[in-house]
């Protein structure tokens, strides 16, 4: 594990900060934070100006600043002051698409260097109006939209931030919330470091906490994400480019979907990746989802320290064959140790707004999974040090899945399935599940379950290689030789 | 050629007008959770009716709603993910045919319910909301949580609920009374200390592949019921019904 290089890289990288420059007061453009004035074009003009004069600092005090799309240009900053809230406008025709991303935001940066947004302030997008506003706009027949699941696709509702192809980007202190879509994309950018942030991001349908797209040199440190979708997401669009040297720690993570993702669209690929010190709860998916699904490959990852409370799923890897276009899926020298996980009988994220869906029914509770394909295996996994507390009560009159060699071959290969941990419905394990793989060990790992449940606490199905050192409790008694083996070979259990 | 052509345009026209689609939000339904969208709900579906008949659907999110009323011809899709949730204040449960129920058909006809979303009734939300008013006697004592159902027939036929996952309900489920060929089926009712269906005067009533998942009481036959058919419905302990 190549950790320490990556680390000091990512420290050197981010070292480089913005030169102090000049601050511009928001007020002195006429930008008006009454709540009422639509300042899109002062804030243009104002940020304009600045980056004309070789750049400065844009301060916002105390007010409600209502704007709908701008532009941040380089070697200027936003800052947000305590009591400062820029609104997005409800009127959805306030909101450009960007020619270059094909997407709608409030503020965008494209291929522009040394910015930032800073502040103890807030950017709220009232998206979930915003939306609202936008589907009537399509039922009078003024805007197309297909209208999947009964709303606008997630292009054409405004994101709070959308930067591309930037440099040296900072965004720290400041609240997030409400967007219409997902929230803050950064895609292909380089130097990029987040600090502090808190994001509430739960009023609409796909509304994420951050999602970091094929970035290279990447710090998100002491954040706190509450979120409908994925809370920390990173993402491969491009089959040409790489997410990579990424370090996450001190983070708080809540969401409807999962916390911390690789994925969905995975194209390119993840390497170099190291999280440490993340806390998950009342989560409705997964705390740690890897999914290499487009072609993409997931290499050289560490997450360390980990602690899981109310959440659906631990652990869900996945290689599948969505978008691959002839591109090999590859997942490889995964690390996941230290953690302790809990996971509750009822829905985890009851009663938040925009709760994740129930789905694939009936299922009783799903094992962390390490699900490859046929083809393409997940290769050289290794958990450690890792305790999984499960309600148990599997209940085989409701759903079943046997470990007889039919039933094992009766799960589905869903290689061109959204991948979710629930995709699989029933699983013949309580604890873990592994198939197609290479090399899964496990290192002083224990599962634990308050009820009996009538599956084994392992199920490994086409797993070659391994070494086990694993312990499985019922109700604080140990279940001796709780596992099931098909088609596997090479696996040390102790 | 040209003759066929105008006869596959005819049927195709006269299939659209019996199946028409609509989108819950062409009628300002909100999936948040938290609008109670009971005025769009039932506009919609007088507006379906006035059109002559077809389906509502709702897709992913959560659907606040008080009572509305079935018409006939118009049938109702809940698709995966969707979540019709049924207020947590009694009076949005309006009284029709002197009983409170979410969902109510009286005197209707040719109706599905279907998908394989979920309805949630909320009990003990609804149930602690009950018991604070009748402490503090702003209700009449009669009323009783347990006395709201989910889906409330009375006098209507062909009637089908397929798919659906059916929680947290404070009465019966599904009351049926003098209704004919109403059926149910594949339905996941996990609902603790309520009655799963409550039948009474009428016929051709078929209960099929449904699970429950906790149950006061799965199934209450009160006579004059003709033809109450158990096909492969079982409790979570196996019992079949």
């Amino acid at each position: 594990m190549k950790i320490l290089p990556i680390f000091l890289f990512i420290i050197q990288a981010l070292t480089v900060r913005l030169v102090a420059a000049q601050d511009y007061q928001a007020v002195d453009f006429g930008i008006r934070g009454d709540g009422e004035a639509l300042n899109t074009r002062s804030i243009q003009a104002a940020i304009d100006y600045i980056t004309a004069k070789g750049g400065g600092k844009l301060v916002f005090t105390p007010g409600n600043y209502i704007t709908g799309s701008f532009y941040l240009k380089s070697n200027v900053t936003l800052q947000l002051d305590q009591g400062a809230n820029l609104l997005g406008s409800n009127n959805p025709f306030d909101y450009h698409k960007d020619t270059v991303v094909n997407w709608q935001s409030m503020i965008y940066a494209i291929r522009q260097q040394n910015i930032g947004i800073i502040g103890k302030g807030t950017i709220n997008g009232r998206g979930f109006q915003t939306a609202m506003n936008a589907i009537q706009n399509v039922h009078k027949g003024i805007v197309q939209d297909e209208l999947k699941l009964d709303r606008l696709r997630e292009w054409n509702r405004p994101e709070n931030i959308y930067f591309r192809e930037c440099k040296n980007v900072l965004i720290k202190d400041i609240t997030l919330r409400d967007p219409g879509s997902w929230n803050q994309t950064y895609d292909q950018c380089e130097d990029l470091h987040v600090e502090g942030i808190y994001v509430d991001s739960k009023s609409y349908w796909n509304n994420d906490g951050i999602d970091v797209v094929d970035c290279k040199n990447v710090v998100i440190r002491n954040c706190y994400f509450d979120a409908a979708d994925d809370a920390i997401c990173f993402k491969s669009h491009d089959a040409n480019a790489v997410c990579e040297n990424v370090l996450v720690e001190n983070c708080t993570a809540r969401s409807s979907a999962s916390a911390l993702k690789f994925g969905t669209v995975s194209r390119g690929g993840f390497r170099n990746f190291v999280v440490r010190n993340l806390v998950v709860y009342d989560t409705y998916r997964s705390a740690i989802t890897f999914a290499a699904v487009d072609g993409g490959f997931v290499e050289n990852i560490l997450v360390d320290g980990v602690k899981s409370i109310n959440t659906g799923n631990v652990i869900f890897l996945r290689i599948g064959d969505r978008w691959s276009k002839g591109k090999k899926p590859f997942m490889k020298d995964i690390t996941i140790r230290n953690v302790y996980a809990e996971v509750p009988a009822n829905k985890p994220d009851l009663g938040y707004s925009y709760e994740g869906p129930v789905e694939d029914m009936p299922r009783n509770i799903s094992p962390a999974s390490i699900i490859g394909l046929p083809d393409h295996k997940i290769e050289n996994v290794t958990l450690e040090n890792i305790e999984i507390v499960y309600p148990g009560g599997g209940n085989p009159l409701y759903a079943y899945r046997g470990t007889d060699p039919k039933s094992l071959d009766g799960i589905p290969e869903m290689a061109n399935a959204y991948p979710e941990f629930s995709q699989f419905k029933e699983l013949p394990a309580w604890g873990l599940y592994i198939r197609h793989a290479k090399q899964i060990n496990l290192k002083n790992v224990t599962f634990r379950i308050k009820g009996a449940d009538y599956r084994p606490t392992i199920v490994a199905d086409d797993l070659t290689g391994g070494a086990w050192d694993f312990k499985s409790y019922l109700d604080g008694d140990r279940l001796k030789d709780s596992f099931h083996l098909y088609q596997t070979k090479d696996v040390k259990i102790n | 050629m040209k003759k066929y052509l105008f006869l596959i345009v005819l049927w195709a026209s006269c299939f659209k007008l019996f199946a028409q689609d609509y989108n819950a939000s062409l009628f300002g339904c909100k999936s948040d959770g938290v609008t109670n969208n009971m005025g769009s709900i039932q506009y919609a579906i007088d507006y379906i009716a006035k059109k002559g008949g077809g389906k509502l659907h709702f897709y992913v999110g959560r659907y606040l709603t008080g009572t509305f009323s079935l018409k006939s011809n118009v049938s109702i899709e809940l698709h995966e993910g969707a979540v019709l949730v049924g207020s947590s204040n009694i009076f949005d449960y309006s009284l029709q045919d002197g009983k409170r129920a979410l969902i109510v058909a009286v005197g209707q006809s040719n109706i599905q319910i279907g998908g394989k979303g979920v309805i949630d009734g909320q009990q003990s939300l609804l149930r602690s909301q009950v018991a604070a008013l009748r402490q503090k006697g702003n209700i009449d004592l009669s009323e009783k949580a347990e006395d709201i159902s989910l889906i409330y027939l009375k006098a209507s036929r062909n009637i089908q609920i397929n798919g659906i996952m059916e929680l947290n309900l404070l009465g019966a489920a599904h009351f049926i009374d003098q209704c004919a060929d109403v059926t149910l089926s594949a339905l996941d009712i996990n609902s603790p200390g309520s009655i799963g269906l409550y039948v009474s005067n009428s016929k051709t009533v078929r209960l099929s592949n449904v699970f429950f998942q906790a149950i006061g009481k799965a199934l209450v036959e009160s006579e004059g019921s003709q033809q109450v058919v158990k096909e492969n419905s079982r409790l979570a302990n196996g019992k079949t019904l």
